[in-house]
């Protein structure tokens, strides 16, 4: 039963050859596309390679689309808030996972509740009270609110991370005398460095492709998902441009999830065991 | 050796909603730092209370209002919440995303439950690479996938060639795939079931080699054929995983957003309007404040319903 | 190096009583064994002095301070845990300098105690690895060598050889003799396997249920067990277990029930302290085959149930009767093979009487 026959193999690797094919190729046609010749009617029809290759697309995409000031909006707000996602939700999961304190797992409860919180439910007065704080268009308005919006998550990801962490040796650590703070930051943090470094991926992703929000609260200082959008609407025949920009968009993205494709996998995967 | 934290309140690696609440006092070990938790906590939790739990609450508040965002609103009550009874659009939002669910939860469950138990537990080499592709629809950005598929669905676009070329042209809506009352909804739904599918396969693949390959030889031995195989081993071994996916891909159905704005923008008309669409046309084009917020808390309160009702159901279902 | 004093020391989970009264004097620099099978308290007794647990009632002293309230660092114990608890992501130095820099100790007087730690403990070529690549041997001694470093007046050890194997363990019992003799502080040492109480301890408390059976040195505790429980916990192969009916007449009793009647010289006073049966308890090593004119209590005819080769002798188990078993040792090169009818006696002077319904001894004859 264990050793498969040579058609079983040969089906095996069909069947994942074809569904990866399937999962690649539209997104190998948005890349044929962007070496079109610009101009409306200019796209792949077929698997046709394009007449030239015209590598233009993308300086025109990058300078039409405003793609310098969305790539910047996009890298501060990712810059500060997976940091500040990730520490906060070290800080959170290590007092849930070690400390007894009375009340705590209710506030454990409130936290989770936010896994199930859509964001269409908090959208209408969220805007207000952005507005009201003066923040709309602001960076801070997506990096407190993005940052927020990972905390269900990252808490409950930490957590169940230090949790895992054998407790003679915190048990060791206290006869040893060292403080909450020394044993975090200084035990629990190196052990649990894997789940760390998912998290902070994931919060990565959850930044960069994060539109809704962008759409919303920005409107001069769009992220990069958000001024592709308003791209796509200003040129929808230009395929070829556009295309150009979709490319750009994708690739920072792209990059962090090859590298860190064990840790995506690794968090979309084991991530999605909830109660 | 009794084990302490087992009758403590230490929260514990158990699975936590749905757990009993017991209320155990709870009593501190010598020297131990109770009172610093409340520090840890509070920095995140305040930003999370800021920024999650109080709007909620005034999302609430916000819904009982008929609002244009701009001139004080009128009280009404529960009449943004009555309008789902007669008010067409949202009806229709909830049927839409009702029908997206096949496309989105239930086909890519299927095609990686068919195509799991088509691939035989053997090791397949460069397997990384693979699921490294197959994961890539849902990692790119959502932005970029949906204007991929516009273009697919381009009237000259490649779909449509390969159409043409097999004799099938005659199918091709004449307002476009997206653009067509029929199509339209459809459309979006095969997008989602491209990006949702090989998740689907991944997650059901590694849980297919979590069964004990005894089980299957057990079944070969009992003369067992694949169908039946499949139905008494295989589908039992994925109870999990079916039901993390399930509660999952039903709950983000339910959110869908960005491909509508995207692709659709809820049109041709309404056919392709969803319920998070709505809102945002709601509060930034119709002014009905009130009426989004309503529509907000109502999907809400749909994703716990659905969370706690699927878990049950699961629960049930492996008690048997 | 102090004295550990447990004074009527209480300690309840929820509804469970883990620990009962339990009142013990360590003397300063002793090496006292804490023995028991699982669920005895010991480990509780161990971690409630730590204050890994926080008592229910009742006093702990270190030295002379009532240490209830005080948390683990500010007890002045150290501890070497089951499974070693080292700090996985940093080395073996940064393991033992750990304990000295919460403290914040000088650097040179922590370098100071790790080279001579590491020196104690032949510890030094592997102070730069992690614990990932040291081998379980290895660990333990780097575990030792961190409650070492740390000077404390009492050293905790629950049951730090559990994990390795069976000739490591064996070397490693003289190694941490060893320190002790070297290093003098007072220790407090949990085990479940006998062998290892009787043969590190200067005294050995046999614990059952969370409650004190005996302590006492191993000779005290081996030759003159306090009852049923601790005579058949201590010792390897177990003491077998009778239970006779007595009658006395004059200077003699005959202990006699199935396949068992021998006469026994009364020592005085002692019938009268039994009223009713009394389990008879006799270790296979004072069990020997029947020779005649040997002078041992008996004979006792049995079937030879089991045969187990020793390799130095010879251990059967002989039944003589309904549920009545003797466990005899014997020359290897005796010829009994299972199935066969043995005759034997036992030692005189070494039948351990035990009244049948407190299960309290009551005296050797």
């Amino acid at each position: 039963m264990n050793t498969a026959s040579r058609t079983q193999v040969a089906i095996n690797y069909a069947l994942i050859v074809v569904c990866s094919l399937v999962a690649v190729y539209p997104l190998l046609g948005v890349i044929l596309a962007s070496l079109y010749p610009p101009g409306p009617g200019s796209a792949p029809s077929g698997f046709a390679l394009p007449p030239s290759f015209d590598w233009h697309n993308y300086i025109s995409a990058w300078n039409q689309g405003g793609f310098a000031a969305s790539f910047t909006t996009s890298i501060i707000v990712a810059a500060l808030m997976v940091p500040a996602s990730v520490v906060l939700s070290i800080l959170g999961g290590f007092a849930f996972a070690t400390m007894r304190f009375r009340g705590s797992r209710a506030i454990f409860y409130l936290f989770i509740l936010g896994l199930i919180i859509p964001t269409e439910a908090t959208i209408v007065p969220l805007y207000y009270d952005v507005r009201a704080m003066g923040l709309l268009d602001t960076y801070w308005a997506l990096i407190l609110l993005e940052t927020s919006g990972e905390l269900a998550f990252g808490i409950f990801w930490m957590r169940a991370a230090f949790l895992s962490a054998p407790r003679s040796m915190l048990e060791a650590a206290r006869i040893d005398g060292a403080s909450s703070w020394r044993t975090l930051w200084q035990l629990l943090v190196p052990f649990a460095r894997p789940a760390i470094l998912t998290l902070t991926v994931l919060a990565f992703a959850d930044s960069w492709n994060e539109f809704f929000l962008a759409l919303v609260f920005t409107v001069n200082h769009m992220t990069a998902p958000a001024s592709l959008a308003s791209f796509s609407g200003r040129y929808t025949t230009n395929i070829p441009l556009v295309s150009a920009g979709a490319v750009m968009v994708a690739v920072p993205i792209l990059v962090v999830f090859i590298i860190f494709q064990r840790q995506f996998m690794r968090g979309m995967l084991t991530g999605a065991v909830k109660g | 050796m009794i084990d302490a934290e087992s009758v403590s309140d230490v929260p514990s690696r158990a699975v936590i909603v749905g757990g009993r609440r017991s209320r155990q006092r709870v009593e501190s070990l010598p020297g131990e730092a109770r009172r610093i938790g409340y520090l840890y906590v509070a920095a995140p939790f305040v930003l999370y209370a800021a920024f999650n739990l109080v709007p909620l609450l005034q999302g609430v508040n916000d819904s009982l209002y008929n609002w244009d965002g701009i001139t004080p609103g009128t009280w009404v009550g529960l009449g943004n919440y009555t309008d789902f009874f007669t008010d067409p659009a949202i009806r229709d939002g909830y049927v839409h995303v009702l029908i997206l669910m096949f496309f989105y939860s239930f086909m890519p469950i299927v095609i990686g439950l068919f195509l799991a138990a088509l691939l035989s537990r053997i090791r397949i080499r460069g397997l990384t690479f693979y699921r490294m592709l197959l994961f890539l629809p849902l990692v790119i950005t959502d932005v970029v996938t949906a204007l991929a598929w516009t273009w697919i669905y381009d009237q000259s676009g490649p779909l449509n060639t390969v159409l043409k070329s097999i004799g099938l042209g005659r199918l091709i809506p004449a307002a476009g795939w997206l653009g067509d009352f029929n199509t339209a909804l459809p459309s979006v739904g095969v997008f989602g079931m491209w990006g949702q599918f090989g998740f689907c396969l991944i997650l059901f693949v590694a849980g297919v080699m979590k069964i004990p390959a005894s089980l299957y030889e057990a079944a070969w031995v009992d003369g067992a054929g694949p169908v039946r195989e499949f139905f008494a081993v295989t589908l039992p071994g994925l109870r999990y995983e079916l039901q993390v996916v399930l509660v999952l891909s039903v709950i983000g159905t339910l959110g869908t957003f960005d491909e509508i704005y995207i692709m659709t923008s809820g049109g041709p008309g309404t056919s392709t309007s969803v319920p998070a669409y709505v809102v945002w046309q709601r509060l930034f084009q119709t002014g009905q404040v009130g009426s989004a917020a309503a529509l907000g808390i109502v999907l809400m309160l749909i994703v716990f319903a659905v969370t706690y009702g699927l878990n049950r159901l699961m629960e049930r279902g492996a008690g048997e | 190096m102090a004295q550990v004093v447990f004074d009527e020391v209480s300690k309840r989970f929820g509804v469970v009583t883990a620990l009962r009264d339990f009142s013990l004097n360590i003397t300063d620099g002793e090496f006292v064994v804490l023995v028991g099978p699982s669920g005895s308290g010991k480990t509780t007794a161990l971690r409630l002095v730590a204050g890994l647990e926080a008592l229910t009632a009742g006093d702990i002293r270190v030295g002379d301070r009532v240490v209830n309230r005080l948390p683990p660092r500010d007890r002045d114990i150290a501890m070497v845990f089951q499974d070693y608890a080292l700090y996985p992501q940093m080395s073996v130095r940064d393991n033992l300098a750990f304990g000295l820099k919460t403290r914040k100790m000088p650097r040179d007087e922590i370098e100071r105690r790790i080279g001579r730690a590491a020196e104690m403990l032949d510890i030094a070529p592997l102070l730069q690895r992690k614990p990932r690549a040291l081998s379980g041997g290895q660990r333990q001694r780097v575990a030792l060598g961190r409650a070492l470093v740390r000077h404390p007046q009492v050293f905790l050890m629950d049951e730090p050889l559990s994990n390795l194997d069976a000739k490591l363990r064996v070397q490693t019992r003289t190694e941490i003799r060893r320190l002790h003799e070297q290093v003098g502080t007072t220790t407090i040492y949990v085990t479940h396997d006998q062998v290892e109480a009787m043969t590190m301890g200067d005294r050995v408390a046999v614990m059952r249920e969370g409650a004190l059976e005996q302590v006492g040195d191993t000779r005290a505790v081996y030759e003159h067990p306090a009852n049923v429980f601790v005579a058949g916990f201590i010792g390897s192969p177990s003491m077998s277990f009778a239970t006779l009916g007595v009658t006395s007449k004059d200077d003699e009793m005959v202990l006699s029930r199935g396949g068992v009647s021998i006469t026994v010289d009364s020592a005085r006073g002692l019938a009268d302290r039994i009223s009713g049966d009394v389990i008879v308890g006799v270790r296979p090593e004072h069990a020997h085959l029947w020779v005649d004119g040997n002078g041992l209590a008996g004979p006792i005819d049995g079937r030879a149930e089991y045969v187990e080769m020793l390799g130095r002798e010879m251990l059967i188990g002989a039944a003589t009767g309904p549920d009545q078993r003797f466990s005899v040792l014997a020359s290897p090169d005796a010829a009994v093979k299972p199935g066969d009818q043995i005759r034997f006696g036992l030692e005189r002077g070494r039948l351990y009487l035990f009244d049948a319904r407190t299960q309290q001894a009551v005296g050797a004859v």
